[in-house]
């Protein structure tokens, strides 16, 4: 029998019994009891008269009453009645046999029908007790033989039936659980029938029940991805761009970015369509497809166009023990005391290793003026804000309540090292293929400690310039260094116009899969459509 | 709960911008609450408690440059010429002094006024504290005319083009005042900046230098 078929093991017990629907307990009092449909029969829900199921129930046992609703299912009692004398040879006759469990009987009487008496009272028997008459016909003589092979074909013919019917009532549970029956030749052909919505409801339930259902699961997903990518690209080429970003939310991480490239290869207009389909659909903006689709719209500004070799002369200083790079197979080196040209103290943070070009730092500051007293008591700090020059204004904060901005030349792009348009600037740093090296060295910022001098009681100001800075590749967060360069100004030292030496400390890092969020939120202020990398 | 109220004013005119802050009778104290004038020169505030031997004291930094102080009362008139006399200070910027070149200035000395009186500049008014009293640009116009209070006042203005991001230029610049001069003759040299005695029309010359750091 193609295209349908019995459970994996043929012939031995259903992995569906288990699963038989218990006939719901009449109500001791109320209104009439609609009976639902159950994945092993075939009927319309009827309603029994209220109190008819109890008394029957009271007066003939439990037994008594599953048969009147398998009458009542087989279509044996008229609406509101309950049958209680079944006619002999009848239906509910032969009913009775299975509710009695005289199942050698049954075998036997169906073995005496003609091919067609015998399916057309199997018809009417549920699934589980043609599972149980199958079994019992075994295979001892050619009538058994037929009683068992008609048994069959009517639950698989049942089977397909409730199978439609789960799947056209969304009971997605219950089609896991019906469709795990079929064997492995048949179960694919079952799930390929579905179309993707439906295939992917059946995956999310699957993925909720046990692991005995595995095997649909396994079998479903290749077939959920093929019809995953004739329904994403019919969205895609159709421009049907609320669809299109629902349905490549459902790939994985791997085959996210390539399969919005399919966007990607219709133009920026595309692109831009998607984003606002994404943004409708999904407010942060760290759902994936909405940083994916970002990248996309800023991609060529993230790798060799902006990082463009450069080979400054910077004359080393002293540097920390290379640290491994999660994911790139690089390595992330912190150093001080670097020389350029008249700028001594400079620090730097060099990734070296694959993709370089593609490999960046992003950097935000934060600064504070914290301004003692004689005693070398905390006054206070200072507020008011600083230009620093080739970016705008900031605000002064505390070493305890950091206020980040983004710290860049760039014109074009966030990345510490990249190049700007036109005359723009560019952070010193050293770029070629192996390596993506960048270098500062923030000012103490005379010019604003001094005056807060005027004030009789500070004797002691500290000016501290705070950076944490992210490694970046692509859309990947890879690790951050917190590199802080402090100024210590007395009177005298502020008088002269001159910022002291500093102590330059690289006071933490790690690896990292994303930004803060003020960090993150620092950076699309300035560059809103650098919005793809993780932060939260 | 103590309304206060009153009026800031010079030559009969009211001072627009000027802070005025209530202070207990404890000094020098953060000062009890603040308000700013209006166009015409007026403010109220509100004090928790009473104030008893408390004084407003008004910091006028947008127009005339002084301090006025009174006993706190239901309405107070502040006069920054009630007492010491106001006279123009003229201070020319001369030499490369750019755009972003401040002015900041602040009284060493006050005529008439105490010095704990004076010294309340710097105390906390809503949190903040201010080292200097005024800041004026200078670069841009390349000189400033401002009436201040007869006395000793701190002139100081610096700029420097920075960076945060060191830039592959390495580019680094300074502007200072190198010297001041009143009438000719140097100006004294403060800690910071340069003091200058103002007891009648004062022109300062500052001589600005640039200074390549980087």
């Amino acid at each position: 029998m193609s295209g349908e078929g019995g459970g994996p093991d043929r012939g031995s017990a259903s992995p569906d019994r288990a699963t038989r629907t218990p006939v719901p307990e009449a109500p001791v009092t109320g209104a009439p009891v609609a009976i639902p449909p159950t994945p092993g029969a075939r009927f319309r829900p009827r309603v029994f008269a209220p109190g008819a199921l109890l008394a029957l129930q009271r007066s003939g046992g439990n037994r008594a009453a599953t048969l009147a609703v398998s009458r009542q299912r087989d279509g044996g009692a008229g609406d509101g009645g309950v049958a209680t004398d079944p006619q002999p040879g009848g239906v509910t006759d032969f009913v009775t046999l299975l509710t009695e469990n005289r199942w050698d009987e049954a075998v036997r009487r169906l073995g005496a029908m003609s091919d067609a008496a015998m399916t057309e009272q199997l018809r009417r028997i549920r699934r589980v007790d043609l599972e149980r008459l199958r079994d019992q016909a075994g295979s001892g003589t050619p009538e058994m033989v037929r009683v068992r092979t008609a048994a069959e074909a009517a639950r698989v013919r049942q089977l397909g039936l409730d199978w439609d019917e789960a799947v056209a009532a969304g009971r997605w549970t219950e089609a896991v659980t019906l469709v795990q029956a079929y064997n492995d030749v048949d179960l694919p052909q079952k799930l390929k029938a579905l179309t993707f919505d439906q295939i992917a409801d059946l995956c999310s339930a699957a993925d909720s029940m046990l692991p005995a259902y595995q095997r649909v699961r396994t079998a479903a997903e290749p077939i959920r991805v093929a019809k995953l990518n004739e329904a994403y690209e019919a969205a895609v080429n159709g421009s049907q761009w609320a669809r299109a970003v629902l349905l490549v939310n459902a790939y994985n991480d791997t085959d996210l970015l390539p399969k919005c490239r399919m966007i990607q290869a219709n133009g920026p207009a595309a692109v831009s369509a998607a984003q606002g389909a994404a943004g409708a659909q999904w407010p942060d903006d760290n759902h994936r497809v909405r940083r994916t689709l970002s990248f996309l719209g800023v991609e060529a500004l993230t790798g060799p166009a902006v990082r463009t070799a450069v080979a400054p002369p910077v004359t080393a200083g002293t540097s920390e023990p290379a640290t491994a790079v999660p994911k790139t197979g690089g390595t992330s080196t912190f150093s001080s005391g670097n020389t350029f040209g008249t700028h001594s103290n400079v620090y730097g943070l060099s990734y070296q290793g694959p993709d370089a070009p593609r490999t960046g730092w992003i950097q935000f500051i934060t600064r504070n003026i914290e301004l003692f007293d004689a005693a070398g008591k905390r006054l206070r700090y200072h507020t008011g804000s600083w230009t620093p020059s080739g970016q705008s204004a900031r605000n002064f904060s505390t070493v305890e309540a950091p206020v980040w901005f983004l710290d860049t030349l760039s014109n074009q792009a966030p990345f510490y090292e990249a190049a700007s348009t036109g005359t723009g600037n560019r952070g010193l740093s050293t770029v070629s293929p192996l390596q993506t090296t960048m270098y500062d060295a923030p000012a103490g910022r005379v010019d604003l400690v001094a005056p807060l001098f005027a004030d009789p009681a500070v004797k002691k100001a500290m000016s501290r310039a705070t950076f944490d800075t992210y490694l970046v590749q692509e859309m990947q967060v890879l690790r951050h260094e917190t590199i802080t360069v402090e100024y210590s100004f007395t009177p005298a030292q502020a008088a002269s116009g001159v910022d002291p030496t500093p102590t330059t400390t690289h006071t933490g890092g790690g690896a990292v899969s994303s930004m803060p969020v003020d960090r993150f939120r620092a950076m699309t202020n300035r560059f809103p459509a650098f919005a793809y990398l993780p932060h939260g | 709960m103590t309304a206060l109220a009153g009026r800031v004013s010079a030559g009969g005119a009211g001072v627009a911008g000027a802070v005025v802050a209530a202070f207990g009778p404890e000094r020098p104290s953060p000062s009890l609450a603040s308000a700013v004038t209006g166009a015409d020169g007026r403010f109220a505030l509100v004090v928790d408690g009473e104030v008893v031997g408390g004084l407003l004291l008004a910091r006028c930094g947008l127009g005339p440059v002084g301090l006025a102080t009174a006993p706190a009362g239901p309405e107070v008139e502040l006069a920054l010429d009630g007492g010491p006399a106001l006279h123009r200070l003229t201070v020319v910027a001369e030499g490369p002094a750019p755009p972003e070149l401040d002015l900041q200035l602040t009284p060493r000395r006050i005529d008439g006024l105490d010095d704990e009186v004076v010294g309340l500049v710097h105390a906390p008014v809503d949190g903040e504290v201010h080292s200097m009293l005024a800041v004026l640009p200078l670069g841009g116009p390349g000189r400033v005319d401002v009436d201040v209070q007869g006395g000793r006042w701190l002139l100081y203005a610096a700029h420097e083009s920075a960076p945060d991001a060191l830039g592959a230029d390495g580019r680094h610049v300074a502007w200072q005042v190198e010297s001041a001069t009143v009438g000719g003759r140097p100006a004294d040299r403060g800690f910071i900046g340069h003091e200058v005695e103002v007891t009648g029309p004062t022109t300062v010359t500052l001589h600005i230098r640039r200074i390549d750091k980087g």
